[in-house]
């Protein structure tokens, strides 16, 4: 059973990619601009050096030729060459993959951590503290990602100069000392939200009468909350950490650019202004796949949360 | 010796005009069965979690609940605590809500008490269930065989009283009596008190020793059960009597008390049933009528029905 769900979730995601990969590649060519302009970098050229520079990049097939020559290097391992680097997108990519890999997993912990501990603490811990966490995850969900980004350079780095400023640093601690900065700025706005979400299932969940049927067996209350009303929680948080993740992607770009940190994020980011057609389909197909495939982790993960979950059954299990 | 006795138990709840139980008087001896019963509102419900140390957000409560001897609402946590697991044991009315939907029966029987896996598997054959269902999931239980994991659940501390908190209201007719007659048995078997909160007049009638009938927050009428219902002295019981819907005679319409429970937002200057009594005059609207001992029962009205009928 299990498998065969895996099989046709599996088959999805590759329809899914398909169609968003025929997205991508129209959505970049629908954009305005000429990517040989920037190639020349404003000389004059003359109209065979242009003709030469389009044929180099198959700038004159068909829109669905172009496609289907892009779509086959894709599957076979050749994601094109960057029209601004000059050299292998796939080799960009590669190189730009640690830091931004790094600093979404710091952020994703973050997230994690900070939201589900802070939407324990405002369904539990009384009123002042609840108002307090509301109050704060308002904040964070009204603070865009690059403002917290010049907030936490401007007292850290710049006012208690604990922080490095720019760069994503060489070796591992290194780095996650020079990505702290980076991943709290990003994960403020998914820590907001998950806390948010943690606190109303949480809420829903003390509410219900088997907490009070626990509650009247003499359970510790700690027990109570851990293993009854956190426990029964996790379904929305896990719902809501999968869509995180993607979001966290997405949002890298703002940050890198923010903390000059060369990672794929940074790369999108120039790839879009110089119109570097192959780059930008590349990492934003990356970023679709990466958004399916988490998405297929959580659904897998959902029996783990509640026994009533069966996977590939239209159940009516309330 | 009783193993509860609730004195002058009463509890406000906010933004309410008067309190939501007013003065109530009851006790359940030591293997004995005890009915409350009343209409929903009468505030048997919050009695019953009341003697658990239940009380509903905001209320305050004033008055002597006494467990086995012990102060419930006086008590520290730890101590409400080992009360809770060792001394009362509460039945809930949807046992499909009230055991957790994502862990097992088996962990639901043996939660809190480490190495009482052997006692949990007793249990389980005791109220008539399979081994298996400990390794099963509420959802693959049907709610009568919930329900008799409920019963398991609350007697592993082999609890002294046992509160059912209209545990057969959820249910079908069928398991509602095999649920009544396994709480029978439980009783038999272990000399568990029962304190059985209900609506159902003749549930209570068949199960109880002795009956408590509940009206706005007040002990209206208490005594026997084979008295109370065969010669009720207070009209309210009376009334609730004549609106029993029965098999054996054929009514052409359901007779119904006129009139509704008074809500919370209304003081209660006299009688809490005056406006809607037969029997009432002036001074039930005026005078709250003092519990009075009749034989072996107590009713608290100004008019009592003399000797007992059917009003």
């Amino acid at each position: 059973m299990i498998a065969r769900f895996v099989l046709r979730r599996l088959l999805e995601l590759a329809l899914t990619l398909v169609a968003a990969s025929f997205l991508v590649f129209g959505a970049v060519h629908l954009a305005p601009g000429r990517p040989e302009t920037f190639l020349l970098g404003g000389r004059a050229a003359s109209p065979e050096a242009l003709a030469a520079i389009r044929a180099q990049y198959h700038l004159d097939d068909p829109f669905f030729l172009q496609y289907l020559k892009w779509a086959g290097g894709v599957l076979t391992g050749d994601l094109g060459r960057s029209m601004q680097y000059r050299s292998p997108v796939l080799g960009l990519i590669e190189a730009r993959l640690p830091s931004t890999l790094l600093l979404i997993t710091m952020a994703a912990v973050l997230v994690v951590v900070l939201g589900i501990g802070l939407g324990r603490l405002a369904a539990v811990g009384g009123p002042a503290t609840d108002s307090a966490v509301l109050v704060g995850t308002s904040v964070a969900l009204g603070t865009p990602s690059f403002v917290a980004a010049i907030g936490l350079l401007w007292v850290f780095s710049v006012q208690l100069g604990w922080f490095p400023t720019i760069g994503s640093g060489d070796g591992l601690p290194d780095m996650i000392y020079h990505l702290t900065l980076p991943s709290l700025a990003l994960a403020l706005y998914w820590t907001g939200w998950l806390a948010r979400v943690t606190r109303g299932a949480m809420k829903d969940q003390l509410a219900l009468e088997h907490v009070t049927v626990a509650r009247s067996r003499g359970l510790p209350e700690r027990l109570v909350i851990r293993r009854h009303v956190l426990r029964n929680a996790l379904g929305p948080v896990a719902t809501v950490s999968g869509l995180t993740l993607s979001g966290l992607v997405i949002s890298t770009v703002l940050v890198e650019a923010a903390f000059g940190i060369g990672g794929l994020g940074a790369l999108l980011e120039s790839s879009v202004q110089v119109k570097d057609f192959p780059v930008v389909q590349a990492i934003t197909l990356l970023v679709v796949a990466l958004f399916t495939v988490t998405n297929l982790i959580v659904d897998l993960c959902y029996p783990l949360v509640d026994p009533r979950v069966r996977l590939g059954v239209r159940s009516d299990a309330g | 010796m009783s193993v509860l006795r609730v004195n002058g138990l009463r509890m406000w709840l906010p933004g309410t005009a008067r309190p939501v139980l007013d003065g109530v008087e009851l006790s359940v001896g030591e293997g004995e069965t005890v009915a409350l019963v009343g209409e929903s509102g009468s505030g048997k419900s919050l009695t019953s979690r009341a003697v658990l140390g239940l009380l509903p957000d905001g209320a305050s409560v004033e008055g002597g609940v006494e467990v086995a001897g012990q102060d419930v609402l006086a008590l520290a946590p730890s101590r409400l605590r080992e009360l809770r697991r060792r001394t009362v044991a509460m039945i809930f009315q949807d046992p499909r809500a009230g055991i957790n939907p994502l862990r097992r029966i088996g962990d639901f029987l043996v939660e809190g008490r480490p190495g009482s896996q052997d006692r949990a598997r007793e249990l389980v054959a005791a109220v008539g269930l399979e081994a298996r269902v400990l390794r099963q999931y509420p959802h693959q239980l049907s709610g009568g065989m919930l329900q008799r994991v409920m019963i398991a659940g609350a007697l592993m501390g082999d609890p002294k009283l046992l509160l059912c908190d209209e545990p057969t209201t959820a249910l079908d007719v069928t398991t509602q009596a095999e649920i009544v007659a396994l709480l029978a048995e439980v009783r038999r078997r272990y000399g568990t008190g029962l304190l059985f909160v209900t609506h159902d007049l003749e549930l209570a009638a068949a199960i109880a020793d002795r009956v408590y009938v509940m009206y706005a927050g007040r002990i209206a009428e208490s005594g026997p059960a084979a008295t109370l219902f065969t010669r009720p002295r207070h009209p309210y019981t009376a009334a609730l009597l004549a609106a029993t819907p029965r098999v054996e005679t054929r009514q052409a319409r359901l007779a119904t008390i006129p009139g509704q429970p008074p809500d919370l937002r209304t003081e209660l200057t006299g009688c809490a049933f005056a406006p809607r009594c037969p029997r009432a005059t002036p001074q039930c609207h005026d005078d709250p009528p003092e519990p009075l001992v009749y034989g072996e029962g107590i009713v608290a009205c100004h008019h009592s029905i003399p000797g007992g009928e059917r009003a």
